[in-house]
């Protein structure tokens, strides 16, 4: 099916809406989001807590539970499949066989009671009918192949027992037993240390030139996408407001939302809270504002920012601004 | 974990110590003196009232009696059945066994029954047949259990002649019996009343069990087990019930008491020859010496019971396994 | 955690460190019970219960010991006797209405002992804190190891010919460890407040601040463990007259009537059935209006065990 001169999309995404019908209203955490990822590449999705980018991540799994719902007329194509409309029987086994997911925190992901080897090889048991020996032998192989040193004897232990950068290893290890297409991978960074955040993101990257597996990042930190991802998508309240090569992003940013994250970065790859600097708060998303969502704290919003919501052009590089139309607004310019 | 170990073993003991001094209390201050019912015989001279007080220490100052009580406790003598005119200690050692056969395989098939059925639920919360049982469970527990017991032996004893209601063994037939035929009879007999006490059990197991499961679904590690593309029943039964199972031992604990009060009734209606049955007989009897020795017994089994619950946490539970 | 259940046969303890985080008023509780069908139909039929145990001997067409004669003997329900008559040829239906007064008092009342023991108990030793606390909390974790029943029984062996008054105060005094913790519970949560460090400072004696404050606040957990304790004592005393040692015959109590009935289950059905319904709906209407009223004060579990 793959044409040779352009691939086609491993998944893509179309006007995705995962809302949570809540006593308080309608929470739209996630309103019309649309991507492609393509086999093998590593796409970035950055924002703020409460941009929607996880709740996003969950959906392309279907694990929305009430009083969350995707939408009808959302898709999710992946593999020529519409996710959406498949059986649950049938996406429970591309979930962690094709599409694979690593979480955020290693501290909590993981089940207290199972050692971990056993947690790594349930998952060759469930989509490969392993024998338990046979299973257990690809969790210690699995082990061994994320770092884990003596993965024999560690796979003996229980999560407690394990630090926070072996046990996001043994995440990582879990979701690639079977070698997926895709890997979905929550914000794996955020709670570990700055050194070990650096190991984690090269070990990503390793396993992904070994597979070939496509990597959806989810991060806050747009350092953390500048190192490993080619494309990125910048999510707010709920939206993609901009997409854009990495190196285009960095280079020419379009949103100015984009520019406030960028100018809040000291330098790529540290610091810990560097959004502090874009004024006020994402709004509650049961009351979005009318128009551009980002208006209330855009330094360049006008009048038609309230009336009028910006839509988001195809093409490679796109932002949901109406000033982008034109050319490049400038919302906060660098510090010389 | 050998400090806590110790702290609960010690604390296992004061209680049992405790116990023996509310007995000892609740006799001396009962109204008339100890063994009023013998002495006021009118057939003893004073003489054999005399030689009896003085054989039984009632002549000494209470510190005395009491010291004396608590000496003869630890020791494991219990005193005498003036009914069946054997020691205390050596009537309950033949009828302790059989309570326990029934209070363990209610308790054993009323958990197990009572975490399947929570479990099951929690998969189904807020779906017609999961509330249907649930009624159901809330409905048991309204239920007083000498009741249960007497619906069931009016049911399937009285109506259906399925099983036997009365004893442990079939009096006239079991002595012929090959010793597979006598472990056949003896458990048909244990049918009835242990499903009294299942029934009870189980409906409170199941309504703890099932909060207890829907409490851990929300965790982390339950949605990456979903993740993984474990199925339904794997992701509950497996991953959420492994983790709720632990509170649900503390349970077993809190239970046990309360069971032992189920057993007394349970005993009675079906006529179990164990402890409970002879604590009702030994109360109109006023062979009081045997109800003492029943309620510390019935303490000590439970004390004994809720120290291996707790143990049974630690081992469970890998966190203070290896701590 | 999840709750523990409310259970009429399994009277069990509390966990200890299951604390209220609010205390409610009076207008709280009774909207928490009027406010939904379960409890409007459990406050009917409680309602109910007590009117006919009040107007008793008015309603009752015979005297609860009077016996109708031989030709009268255990006849099944009919229009006459419409819940039929007993053994002695006693009308089951007069027996049922003098039964729930007794049955009904002395539930509420040594619930209600039990109640209020528990609450003091527990407040001061919570308050007082150290090694009051410890003594005071740890006798009541031995009183716990002891089953219930088999305390009783022992009492009522040593105390033969019990009144109902006296089986108030062995039930009542039975009842109270599992409240205790509850208000201690309660006490410890409050012990460090402002507003009790302003009352030590102004120089309010322990005693006042005691009943001025921390009773008060332990009333909400105590109110509802109370409510669970009817339905306890009011199946553990028919349990008591079913085995024949509760309230003394001819006095009638829903147990005794079913004890009556126990040589002849099977013939007799009806002194089983009637008496065994009242119970079961009475301990039902008081566990749903227990479960209302723990809506109310949002119990939480603290963190460790």
């Amino acid at each position: 099916m793959t044409a040779p001169t352009a691939p086609s999309p491993l998944l893509r995404v179309e006007h995705l809406r995962t809302y949570f019908h809540t006593r308080s209203g309608i929470a739209r955490a996630v309103d019309d989001v649309s991507f492609d990822v393509y086999p093998g590449e590593t796409i970035g999705v950055v924002g703020e807590s409460g941009s929607g980018k996880s709740v996003t991540a969950l959906s392309l799994l279907r694990l929305i539970d009430p009083p969350g719902r995707i939408e009808a007329g959302s898709r999710i194509i992946f593999e020529g499949r519409d996710l959406l409309t498949a059986p649950e029987e049938d996406v429970r086994r591309i979930r962690g066989n094709r599409i694979s997911m690593v979480f955020q925190e290693p501290m909590t992901a993981l089940n207290p009671v199972f050692t971990v080897g056993d947690q790594v090889a349930e998952v060759a048991r469930v989509h490969d009918r392993a024998s338990r020996k046979a299973a257990w032998e690809r969790a210690v192989e699995m082990l061994s192949l994320v770092g884990i040193p003596s993965p024999r004897e560690r796979a003996l232990q229980y999560p407690h027992e394990m630090s926070g950068g072996m046990r996001q290893r043994v995440l990582i290890a879990m979701a690639l037993v079977m070698r997926p297409a895709l890997l979905i991978a929550d914000e794996p960074t955020t709670a570990l240390d700055v050194t070990i955040q650096a190991q984690i993101l090269e070990l990503l990257a390793d396993l992904q030139q070994k597979f070939g597996t496509a990597i959806v990042l989810i991060t806050h930190d747009l350092g953390v996408v500048a190192e490993v991802a080619s494309r990125a998508l910048v999510m707010y309240g709920g939206q993609v407001v901009e997409r854009a090569p990495v190196r285009e992003l960095f280079a020419n940013p379009k949103h100015p939302y984009t520019q406030g994250l960028l100018r809040a970065m000291p330098r790529v790859g540290q610091g810990l809270d560097r959004l502090v600097t874009i004024p006020g708060t994402v709004p509650a998303p049961t009351a979005w504002p009318t128009g551009c969502r980002f208006r209330d704290r855009c330094p360049l919003a006008f009048d038609r920012c309230a009336t009028e919501a910006p839509m988001l052009p195809d093409g490679a590089h796109g932002a949901r601004c109406h000033l982008a139309e034109a050319g490049t607004p400038v919302a906060f310019a660098d510090r010389a | 974990m050998m400090a806590f170990l110790l702290r609960r073993i010690l604390l296992g003991v004061a209680t049992v110590f405790a116990v023996t001094t509310v007995t000892f209390v609740l006799v001396r201050a009962a109204p008339g003196e100890p063994y009023a019912f013998l002495l006021n015989d009118a057939r003893l001279t004073p003489e054999q009232v005399a030689a009896f007080r003085a054989r039984y220490g009632l002549d000494q100052p209470l510190p005395v009696q009491y010291a004396r009580y608590i000496g003869r406790v630890m020791r494991g003598d219990l005193g005498q059945s003036f009914v069946e005119r054997r020691p205390v200690v050596t009537v309950l050692r033949e009828r302790l066994p059989r309570t326990l056969l029934l209070m363990g395989t209610a308790i054993v098939t009323g958990f197990a029954l009572g975490v399947g059925v929570g479990a099951w639920q929690a998969s189904r919360a807020g779906s017609r047949r999961e509330r249907a049982v649930g009624s159901l469970t809330v409905a048991l527990n309204a239920i007083p259990d000498f009741w249960i017991a007497i619906a069931l032996l009016l049911l399937f004893g009285l109506k259906l002649h399925w099983l036997p209601i009365t004893g442990m063994v079939d009096p006239t037939m079991h002595d012929f019996l090959s010793p597979a035929g006598k472990a056949w009879d003896v458990l048909r007999h244990l049918i009835l009343p242990a499903a009294s006490l299942v029934l009870i059990v189980a409906a409170v197991v199941a309504r703890f069990q099932r909060n207890a499961v829907l409490e851990v679904l929300p965790e982390d590690f339950v949605r990456t087990a979903r993740a993984k593309g474990v199925p339904r029943q794997g992701v509950v039964f497996r991953h959420a019930l492994r983790n709720a199972l632990l509170p649900t031992i503390t349970l077993f604990g809190l239970i046990l008491p309360a069971l032992v009060g189920g057993a007394v009734f349970v005993e009675r209606i079906y006529a179990w020859p164990g402890i409970g049955t002879l604590a009702v007989s030994s109360i109109s009897n006023r062979d009081y010496e045997v109800v003492l020795g029943v309620t510390l017994i019935a303490s000590t089994v439970v004390v004994i019971a809720g120290i291996m619950a707790d143990l049974a946490y630690a081992a469970a539970d890998p966190r203070t396994r290896h701590g | 955690m999840a709750d523990t259940p409310a259970v009429a046969n399994l009277a069990i303890a509390p966990p200890a460190t299951v604390v209220a985080e609010t205390v409610g008023t009076t207008r709280d509780y009774w909207r928490a019970i009027w406010g939904n069908t379960g409890g409007k139909v459990a406050i009917a039929f409680l309602s109910l219960l007590i009117l006919l145990a009040l107007l008793a001997s008015v309603i009752a067409a015979h005297s609860p010991s009077e016996l109708l004669g031989p030709e009268l003997t255990s006849r099944p329900p009919s229009w006459a006797y419409p819940f039929g008559t007993d053994v002695l040829s006693r009308d089951v239906l007069t027996r049922m209405l003098y039964g729930t007064r007794i049955s009904l008092r002395i539930a509420l009342l040594a619930a209600t002992l039990s109640g209020v023991v528990g609450l003091l108990w527990g407040a001061t030793a919570g308050y007082l804190g150290g090694a009051i606390d410890a003594l005071l909390m740890r006798s009541v974790d031995m009183f716990l190891a002891i089953p219930r029943v088999l305390l009783v029984l022992t009492v009522v062996s040593l105390w033969p010919d019990l009144s109902p008054d006296g089986l108030v105060l062995v039930l009542g005094l039975t009842g109270w460890f599992g409240v205790s913790r509850l208000a201690r519970a309660q006490a410890l949560g409050i012990r460090h407040r402002e507003f009790v460090s302003a009352a030590h400072a102004l120089g309010v004696s322990r005693y006042r601040v005691l009943v001025r404050h921390v009773v008060p606040h332990a009333l909400g957990p105590v109110l509802v463990a109370t409510t669970i304790g009817v339905g306890h004592v009011l199946v553990l005393e028919a349990g008591l007259s079913f085995l024949g040692l509760g309230v003394r015959p001819p006095t009638p109590t829903w147990g005794s009537i079913i004890a009556d009935g126990s040589e002849s289950y099977q013939v007799t059905w009806w002194l089983t059935v009637f008496p065994g319904m009242a119970l079961i709906g009475t301990s039902l209407a008081v566990n749903a209006i227990a479960h209302r009223l723990r809506v109310v004060i949002h119990p939480r579990q603290l963190p460790g065990r």
